[in-house]
């Protein structure tokens, strides 16, 4: 009976393959596409763009004092040389910065040149806004280096600011709000950081870094809220970390998964450390339907794999303060890999063929996993909280040591499963047992469309110091090296 | 973490939907690839050849249009390659002539397979390609078809695929 509950369990954590897209786009057609002979319809990125002219020499014989080109001393003003950020960006060359002038962008920045920056002057007062009509604010494709800073992206279709394939990223001191899909999302891209920057109001994360193995990525210093889930991170990990951060009022708060829907399966080697995680209990925000079924939950990692978690402070969950539970992923696309497999990297992944017989379902069960030293209360089920499915629950290898906390399931889930020596307990009694989650399922709030969600005004938040005269700093340099013997639990806020 | 709304409306019809979640991925074999021999899938679904695209050159080829090419006909072979979030698998697969290529949305974003030459008619827009949706299309002229995903990519980096197609029976 058991198992049929957690396998139940499980389906509630099931992220089913067939998903829609938040995109305003028309409904899938029900039968297969077929080839006709009609002309492809495509939207790639226009990718040309013309520099700015410059003043012409006099038509004279003696020599002239000329302006300088634009750009000559590396910075690109917009709107000053340039009418819109995506032509600057299109005449900058690596190392250089495009500086913006407080005022609202209408447009969907495409960069594919490496190591340049874009910094707004002001961090509030330059608005990128895609009118809910354009799909990414600033979206970076196999650019290495590249930084965005001290701006606002909001109400995009798809992403607030989207790497994809980058060697070398970072966003600085951005807001992003109410975008469709994610407020920062760094895909397939590693030596990456986000810092001092704030997301709300997006159905999927207002953080996410995935795809990524080992990721040698960092978010430091953020502010997550009013999103379906605070930070997402599919099959990322290796050298990853997310530290010093705030995830509140999201429906779910840190949410870490591994799925064969996207490749460097599975989800493992995250350190999640010093954060302040608290109220995923948010109601009324846009939400996938993962973060509806993961909702009241502050850190809960579905089939990850060898994270760290420690010295958090996480309060006020209707669910699980810290709860390590299996993601069952149906329409899978590969057999799950072996222990022995978990540490092939993406680029060797990614040549490699799928299974031949792949199953219908995957259960990715959560696995040698160290809950240490954070600070946990006020969980209505349970302050720290594991279950096995097709594996047993004890023989998971996660453990537990050092938390403050009240309650656990399994109770005494530290003398259980402790990181230094051998446990010893039972693990029948006070059993995680997630089926009772299902019956919230009834009752869940569903989703608020994202364009009509309500959500606080962002906070005060700062500026970039000296942006307007700080040079450019490509994101060629990022190194994450962190040292857990100095970090803190963080106070309580007021 | 992308998922569906779609998937969430069996989770509440109740415990049986919850685990009944199997109806929105594309039917037909989970193997990589699938011949005619394995059953009716193949044999229903393998659509005749209407088009002779221009193939792309190699690199360092040189392509004549004027050049005349007899496009094979349909062999029954068929080779899916999966659209994940955002990446096709494999990404570069090599057929020949006459081979089906059957792209599977297998993720949970929208995606589209759009040929990096326009000229070549062939592909499928993001309307028709969100999650659980398919595309089929059968190459009958020998020569290396470069695509991409316009969503997650450029013609030339992100989420891009290939497919060489040799000569019937080389």
């Amino acid at each position: 009976m058991k198992r049929k509950l957690a396998v139940a369990l499980a389906a509630v954590l099931t992220l089913a393959a067939c998903g829609s897209s938040s995109s305003d786009e028309a409904a899938p057609a029900s039968e297969a596409a077929v080839t006709t002979d009609a002309p492809v319809e495509t939207d790639a990125p226009v990718e040309t763009g013309a520099p700015a002219e410059t003043d012409a020499p006099a038509d004279t014989d003696a020599p002239v004092e000329t302006d300088p080109p634009v750009g000559a001393d590396g910075v690109l003003r917009v709107p000053d040389d340039f009418g819109a950020i995506q032509e600057a960006v299109d005449a900058a060359a690596p190392g250089d910065l495009v500086l913006v002038s407080p005022g609202t962008y209408n447009e969907a920045i495409n960069v594919v040149t490496d190591e340049i920056t874009i910094r707004g002057t002001d961090r509030a007062g330059v608005v990128l806004d895609g009118e809910f009509e354009l799909d990414n604010g600033i979206r970076v494709l196999g650019a290495k280096g590249v930084v965005v800073e001290n701006l606002t992206t909001q109400n995009y279709t798809s992403n607030g600011v989207f790497f994809t394939s980058a060697i070398g990223y970072r966003a600085s001191y951005v807001t992003a709000i109410r975008n469709g899909d994610y407020g920062v999302y760094a895909f397939d891209s590693i030596n990456g950081q986000i810092d001092n920057s704030y997301g709300s109001g997006s159905p999927d994360a207002g953080f996410y870094i995935g795809q990524c193995f080992p990721c040698d990525s960092i978010i430091d210093n953020v502010i997550s809220e009013h999103n379906g889930l605070g930070y997402s991170g599919t099959n990322a990990g290796g050298n990853l970390v997310v530290m010093n951060s705030t995830f509140r009022n999201n429906r779910a708060g840190i949410v870490p998964n591994s799925g064969s829907y996207e490749l460097c399966y599975p989800q493992r080697d995250t350190t999640i450390v010093s954060n302040i995680v608290h109220s995923n209990n948010q109601v009324d925000t846009p939400a996938i339907d993962v973060a509806i079924l993961a909702m009241g939950n502050g850190i809960l990692a579905p089939g990850g794999i060898d994270n760290t978690i420690t010295k958090n402070l996480v309060f006020d969950h209707d669910k699980t303060g810290i709860g390590l539970v299996p993601f069952l992923e149906e329409g899978a696309n590969d057999d799950l890999p072996t222990p022995d497999e978990w540490d092939v990297g993406c680029a060797e992944q990614r040549e490699e063929p799928p299974a031949d017989e792949i199953p219908g379902t995957l259960l990715w069960e959560a696995q040698n996993n160290r809950v240490t030293l954070n600070v946990i209360s006020d969980s209505r089920v349970a302050d720290i909280a594991v279950e096995g499915v097709g594996m047993a629950t004890d023989v998971l290898g996660n453990c537990w040591g050092g938390n403050i906390f009240s309650t656990s399931a399994p109770q005494d889930l530290e003398s259980l499963a402790p990181c230094e020596g051998e446990g010893s307990g039972d693990w029948t009694l006070g059993v995680l047992n997630v089926l009772t989650w299902l019956a919230d399922i009834d009752t869940a709030p569903p989703p608020v469309d994202y364009k009509e969600a309500v959500i606080p005004d962002p906070p005060e938040l700062p500026n970039m110091p000296d942006a307007e005269t700080a040079p450019a700093n490509p994101a060629t340099n990022i190194v994450v090296d962190i040292d857990l013997d100095a970090m803190v639990v963080p106070a309580k806020p007021a | 973490m992308k998922s569906s709304n779609r998937a969430l409306a069996p989770l509440l019809g109740g415990l049986a939907g919850l685990l009944s979640l199997t109806a929105c991925a594309p039917d037909g074999p989970d193997a990589y690839s699938a011949s005619a021999e394995d059953g009716a899938v193949t044999t229903e679904r393998v659509l005749p050849s209407t088009t002779l695209s221009p193939p792309s050159p190699e690199p360092g080829e040189t392509f004549s249009p004027t050049t005349t090419i007899a496009p094979a006909a349909p062999n029954g072979e068929v080779l899916q390659v999966r659209s994940l979030d955002n990446s096709y698998r494999l990404p570069n697969v090599e057929v020949s002539a006459g081979t089906e290529i059957w792209w599977t949305n297998n993720g949970r974003n929208d995606h589209n397979v759009l040929p990096v030459n326009d000229y070549e008619a062939w592909g499928i827009g993001t309307e028709d390609f969100t999650p659980g949706d398919e595309y089929r299309h059968v190459f009958d002229t020998p020569g290396t078809y470069l695509y991409y995903c316009s969503i997650h990519g450029t013609k030339t980096v992100g989420m891009i695929g290939s497919v060489r197609v040799t000569a019937a029976g080389a």
